[in-house]
């Protein structure tokens, strides 16, 4: 057995069915492999479009996602997806070839030191020089990415050791050995931690959950909610968190941050404790730290440690497993604050979340992204839909106007805000999910980021909706521009986009295009119904901003709009 | 500015000096001292690497000592103050 062949059976035994890549000279014995092996490979059109689709396998099915690379452009090509998947703690295994050993370091042809380059956007790499190393750093690889706190592992593999025959007496060793476990213990605080942050909880006035995308991941949700409904707490929920907590439940304020809610703003402005579920404090969440929630404690629950108190000091810090942790903080308090100190808090966060709420009355002919976008969400309703974003106005549109039960049902670049993201996204959930419509809703900047996916679409007859909202713009920073720029739109205009029916058409994918408020309707019926991939081109002003916005830099209170 | 004294105590992969390098120049440290030494292997000891070093920042001390702790290679963090390393290093 080789060692290409070794790791194509590896993946197997690890469950993996399908992966996405792009072949090339160093990666050649393993494509070999491949070749009639059983285990489903997806031919993006570009390095990044591959690492992509497997990190929407990977957020949308809670699996491992698996990319292939060859070594020099095509490793290179997939950094930013590692660092993608590195910042949302996505677990991802990157697989490149690299040249064989011996010309390392040479400058060989389409030789790149990968794994120096991966050392800053990965939870861990390896580089395989001897076929004796490979049994113990894949089966590490495919271990330490969906252990702990997930995250990418690459592993660059020489070409020699991909061809070379595995040593008989390495196989026997590796088939008697278990699988390597990750050795870390599952972590539960001390029962006086959980006991101190139940005491600050009962005590509290103001208390409110700030929910992260680390709900999600350790599939806690469900925990979470029992966590909401059993002391009525109001919730606001990260970018990441959206889904964490049903759109719907009525103790959702909303997104929190630089485009949140004036509800969840508010209410994170004025608590008086921050129980912070699987989140980092991130600065688009926060906004400037001195002056967030300036009168609350914080009781911070993560697996990672190193993100407790990292940017605000917690009261109590509670580091582990979080379902375990949620079990016995709902265990230990007692219920009966809720009914006595928190009502005022709670009746004033539901005031404020229906008076302060979204308005959909635009009272224009043109098309209004936000009722679009809401319009879309509620035809999802009975049977759930996932929508990957791309990054900019759409991005936020989505968050604050479209619903979603589950954090798997929302996939966006949240920490990298990768341009480009969403497409080949898309095509990955749609392949882990195939049971479930999967829309992608893009720019008009985003979708040529990646456009070339639209012919992977098309090969493997990926029925992904693209839902197009076009400003001619680059409209997120011609925002900024117009805000904190002096309206010096610099190298934002688009207006020479292709037009995008026409090109969706050149990729054999149906394409409509509307551009009025009176269209929207039929359209998506029409976006909706169609059995194949279907791309719909919505012309909207390029006048249109994302409000609410918190300036940066600045308290949450400061909203404008 | 303040100064710290770390030993960490890795595996010794290929790559793991540089990737403790790497993150304390990313997370705001300048690197004052550095001392790096690998052991040998023996049968029931895997081979390990041990870096000193002495670090200066206005960030916080704590949350480097957590970032070193997830390196995957890391096995050991340890915070001393500069005398005992000194009474350390001149004992070897």
């Amino acid at each position: 057995m080789r060692g290409a062949d070794y790791l194509v059976k590896t993946l197997k035994d690890h469950k993996v069915e399908t992966v996405f890549g792009y072949p090339g000279g160093a990666i050649m014995p393993v494509y070999d492999a491949l070749y009639e092996s059983g285990l489903r490979h997806i031919l993006c059109r570009h390095e990044q479009g591959a690492v992509f689709a497997a990190d929407g396998y990977a957020r949308s099915s809670g699996q491992l996602g698996v990319c292939i690379a060859t070594s020099g452009p095509g490793a290179t090509n997939l950094i930013t997806g590692i660092a993608n998947a590195q910042l949302d703690s996505v677990p991802l295994l990157a697989i490149t070839g690299q040249v064989a050993s011996n010309f390392i370091g040479t400058d060989a042809f389409q030789e790149i030191d990968t794994y120096g380059l991966s050392l800053s956007v990965v939870k861990h790499s390896y580089l395989v020089t001897n076929i004796e190393d490979l049994p113990r750093m894949l089966n590490e690889a495919i271990s330490l990415a969906q252990s702990g706190r997930p995250g990418p592992v690459l592993i660059d593999i020489a070409k020699d050791v991909q061809m070379a025959e595995m040593p008989a007496t390495t196989l026997a060793y590796c088939e008697k050995s278990s699988p390597h476990q990750d050795d870390q213990q599952v972590l539960v605080p001390p029962s006086e931690v959980i006991s101190k942050a139940a005491s600050l909880l009962a005590s509290s006035q103001k208390p409110l959950v700030y929910a992260g995308g680390g709900v999600g991941i350790a599939q806690a949700s469900e925990l979470l909610k029992t966590l909401v409904d059993t002391f009525k707490l109001p919730t606001v929920t990260t970018l990441k968190g959206i889904g964490s907590i049903e759109g719907s439940h009525p103790y959702n304020l909303g997104m929190l941050g630089m485009h949140g809610t004036k509800s969840a703003n508010l209410a994170v402005q004025e608590c008086d404790l921050l129980l912070v579920v699987g989140a980092r404090l991130d600065d688009r969440a926060t906004g400037d730290l001195k002056q967030f929630a300036p009168y609350a404690k914080v009781i911070h629950i993560d697996c990672d440690q190193a993100e407790v108190s990292k940017l605000r000091l917690a009261d109590v810090s509670l580091v582990g497993e979080m379902k375990e942790i949620l079990s016995a903080i709902i265990e230990t308090v007692s219920g009966s604050f809720v009914h006595q100190t928190a009502h005022q808090w709670r009746h004033s966060c539901l005031t404020n979340k229906e008076q302060l709420g979204f308005r959909y009355d635009a009272p224009f002919s043109t098309i209004y992204a936000p009722l679009l976008l809401q319009k879309l969400s509620q035809r999802f309703q009975q049977q759930p839909a996932i929508v990957a974003c791309d990054v900019g106005q759409h991005q936020m549109w989505v968050a604050q106007h479209m619903q979603f039960d589950s954090c798997q049902h929302h996939l966006s670049s949240g920490g990298l805000g990768t341009m480009g993201y969403g497409l080949p996204a898309a095509l990955g959930a749609k392949l882990a999910n195939p049971e479930l419509t999967v829309i992608n809703v893009s720019g008009d900047g985003s979708i040529m980021m990646n456009i070339q996916e639209l012919a992977t679409l098309k090969r493997y007859n990926i029925p992904v909706k693209i839902l197009l909202l076009d400003n001619q713009r680059l409209g997120m920073v011609r925002q900024w521009q117009q805000l904190f720029f002096e309206n010096r739109y610099s190298e934002t205009d688009l207006s020479d986009n292709p037009d995008f029916t026409e090109l969706a058409h050149a990729f054999g994918i149906q394409s409509k295009s509307i551009h009025l408020a009176a269209q929207v309707d039929d359209a998506l019926d029409d976006f909706l119904s169609s059995e194949q991939s279907f791309l719909l081109h919505v012309a909207i002003d390029p006048d249109e901003n994302v409000w609410p916005l918190v300036p940066p830099w600045q308290k949450q209170c400061r909203l404008s709009r | 500015m303040n100064t710290n004294t770390y030993k960490v105590v890795t595996r010794h992969a290929s790559g793991t000096l540089e990737r403790v390098l790497r993150l304390v120049r990313h997370r705001g440290f300048e690197v004052n001292y550095c001392f790096a030494q690998g052991s040998e292997a023996t049968n029931h000891v895997e081979k390990n690497m041990e870096i000193i070093l002495q670090l200066s920042s206005d960030r916080s001390a704590d949350n480097l000592y957590h970032q070193l702790h997830k390196l995957v290679d890391v096995i050991e963090v340890r915070h001393y103050n500069a005398a005992s390393i000194r009474s350390s290093l001149s004992h070897e």
